[in-house]
């Protein structure tokens, strides 16, 4: 029994240094070839990574992107529910504020300017 | 226990293989957002000329309200959304004067408002700024010196003026302080007891306006009144509702609002009711919009009011605004509105480039041919849905004689000179005159000794018209500048014809249902 245990903590260790390293070949080629270009009108311009980072691109941008792709992901695979309304793809996922603002006022306006009115 | 271990090891081996085709699946996307952050990114990182994100996120934001193709939703700057705070609040720090340009470049002093900096320091109507804090307004916007010339209260301007017949430019310092705006500009008293309410805007000071207006002609003993929504271009519905309450009795329904995935709102008179008994007519046209049709729609359809003039312009739609961070305000259109007897009044539009609206084809109300749904008042009387409030009584608005429009064709390019002449010498006559004055023979003559003296050429043909038409002009500048703006009104009263059929109707009628039944059938 004991042999047999220190045989299976031997094949197991074996499996997880092996799985570790098929688990880092599979993923080095996950990211973006940067050196991709295309042929535009007037030149060749690089094309940015879309999915990667840009140098110029605001970082609210890129933030804002991570997280959409994260929650757009962790929806696909069913690892999320959604409130009603909520669910990624909803016009409202991604670019909307968390609270609909209660509107300040009501207008019913073509114009506010009255001809006998002061406005200096 | 061999089952157990194979099984052990076929569990470790795949997991990390599953991982790893997670970790190898492309990202998903949700499409829209990925566009637009993609637009964005590129738009950031490689259009031609730079821009800074706060613009860009601007563009992407407006643009977005812009192609809703709506022209009454808009994305207000924080400058517009000052603006437009402003125009509601119905107050605002500054001098307390109405500016126009005479011409390109020239800004005058079309109004000096009582009360106010500009009147303390003798400014006077007919003054041309020339500069405001040291910036010429020659190459300025006419906006751009208005808002110069606004500012906190309590704060200084300096301004330069030029004066006709004053060799040397004046330079006036204010102390800016808090200017009102009025809804109800002045109230006046006509024909026999019939009280006049000219009611420009809905901004915030208008149902208090128009309550003390009511409360004032009543006390003076008005049999009648007259509100006059002509050009008013609408405002807050809370004042449309809190002034149509002034009418109806409580609990009568004003409108009622049908959003997107809310229940139909319906707003109901409340609060303060002090005219109710009093015959009453509603003057419209072509520039009472919105919150005014809503007033005009409510009175209408309750029979409180006898609606007179021309079709109102059919704006039935309700704007929301939203406060957002940054000091942009989200003006976007919410509801549609339909009054108490369930019609609605819209006719779409579009905007076009210029700021002018255009009615979208097909328009089933832009003739009086074209059928408009009928429906009935609460006494059974018919009135009509479609594209804007149809009057009960059509009078149309008062149009210039071929001559008269000649006239003012060809002394247009003199026009800044002949206002000046007009201005100077009604500022002399003003001190002159009594309230009952009859405008003597000598005037004109000397009227036009001054035309000619100031190099102003008349056509002969239009010599007849030239006298007739500027003697009116300088009468009623007289009446305003000695006696205020209801004693000009009442000298201009024959120009009026919409009006005097509202004055008319009103001296024959002693209830709302005697005023009614005086109107003719309502045409088509």
């Amino acid at each position: 029994m004991t042999r047999s245990l220190q045989t299976t903590a031997r094949r197991l260790a074996a499996c997880v240094a092996l799985s570790a390293a098929f688990t880092a070949v599979i993923v080095t080629p996950g990211s973006a070839d940067p050196t991709h270009r295309i042929v535009g009108y007037g030149g060749v311009l690089p094309l940015p990574v879309a999915h990667g980072t840009s140098a110029a691109a605001p970082t609210s941008i890129r933030g804002d992107r991570a997280l959409a792709q994260r929650r757009d992901a962790r929806g696909e695979h069913g690892r999320v529910l959604y409130a009603s309304g909520r669910a990624p793809g909803a016009a409202t996922d991604t670019t909307s504020p968390r609270h609909t603002p209660c509107p300040a006022q009501r207008v019913a306006e073509l114009r506010l300017r009255a001809s006998m009115a002061p406005n200096s | 226990m061999p089952r157990i271990r194979t099984a052990a090891v076929a569990t470790i081996l795949f997991v990390p293989v599953v991982a790893g085709g997670f970790l190898l699946q492309r990202q998903p996307r949700s499409s829209g957002a990925v566009l637009l952050t993609q637009v964005m990114s590129l738009v950031s990182s490689q259009y031609v000329d730079t821009l800074p994100s706060t613009a860009i996120y601007e563009k992407a934001a407006s643009g977005l309200v812009k192609d809703l193709d709506d022209p009454y939703s808009e994305l207000l700057s924080p400058t517009a959304s000052e603006e437009f705070d402003r125009q509601t609040n119905g107050r605002y720090g500054g001098t307390g004067m109405l500016i126009g340009e005479d011409s390109p470049g020239v800004v005058a002093v079309e109004r000096v408002f009582p009360n106010t900096p500009a009147d303390a320091a003798g400014v006077r109507e007919g003054d041309h700024i020339v500069s405001v804090d040291k910036h010429a307004t020659e190459a300025l916007p006419l906006g751009k010196v208005s808002d110069l010339l606004r500012g906190e209260p309590g704060s200084r301007v300096t301004v330069t003026y030029t004066r006709a017949g004053v060799p040397e430019p004046i330079t006036l310092q204010f102390v800016r302080r808090v200017v009102h705006v009025p809804a109800v500009a002045y109230t006046a008293v006509f024909g026999n007891h019939i009280g006049y309410i000219p009611l420009q805007t809905f901004n915030e000071n208008t149902a208090e306006e128009v309550d003390a207006a009511v409360a004032a002609l009543e006390r003076e003993g008005a049999k009648g009144l007259v509100l006059d929504m002509r050009d008013n271009g609408g405002g807050i519905v809370e004042q449309a509702l809190e002034t149509s309450s002034l009418f109806l009795h409580e609990g009568q329904e004003i409108v009622s609002v049908r959003s997107r995935n809310q229940p139909t709102e319906v707003e109901r008179a409340t609060g303060k009711h002090l005219a109710l008994d009093i015959p009453l007519v509603v003057l419209v046209n072509g520039g009472s919009a919105s919150a005014t049709e809503i007033v005009a729609g409510a009175l209408q359809d309750h029979d409180r009011a006898l609606v007179i003039g021309t079709n109102t312009f059919g704006k039935g739609l309700v704007q929301s605004l939203y406060q957002l961070d940054g000091g942009y305000h989200l003006k976007m259109t919410t509801g549609k509105w339909y009054t108490p007897s369930g019609r609605s009044i819209h006719r779409p539009r579009k905007l076009l480039p210029n700021g002018d609206f255009v009615v979208v084809p097909p328009d089933s109300s832009s003739t009086d041919s074209v059928a408009r749904p009928a429906y009935r008042s609460d006494a059974g009387r018919v009135v009509y849905g479609g594209g804007g409030i149809h009057p009960d009584v059509v009078v149309a608005d008062d149009t210039l004689s071929t001559t008269e429009r000649g006239f003012l064709r060809a002394i247009a390019p003199q026009g800044q000179a002949i206002n000046t002449v007009l201005q100077d010498y009604a500022l002399e006559l003003q001190h002159q005159v009594a309230r009952d004055f009859a405008p003597p023979a000598a005037w004109t003559t000397e009227l036009m000794r001054r035309l000619s003296a100031a190099k102003i050429t008349i056509d002969p043909k239009y010599y007849a018209e030239a006298r007739e038409f500027l003697t009116r002009d300088l009468v009623s500048r007289v009446a305003r500048l000695a006696f205020g703006d209801a004693a000009a009104k009442t000298r201009r009263l024959g120009d009026d014809r919409q009006l005097e059929t509202a004055i008319s109707l009103l001296e024959h009628s002693a209830t709302q249902a005697q005023l009614l039944a005086e109107a003719p059938v309502p045409a088509r």
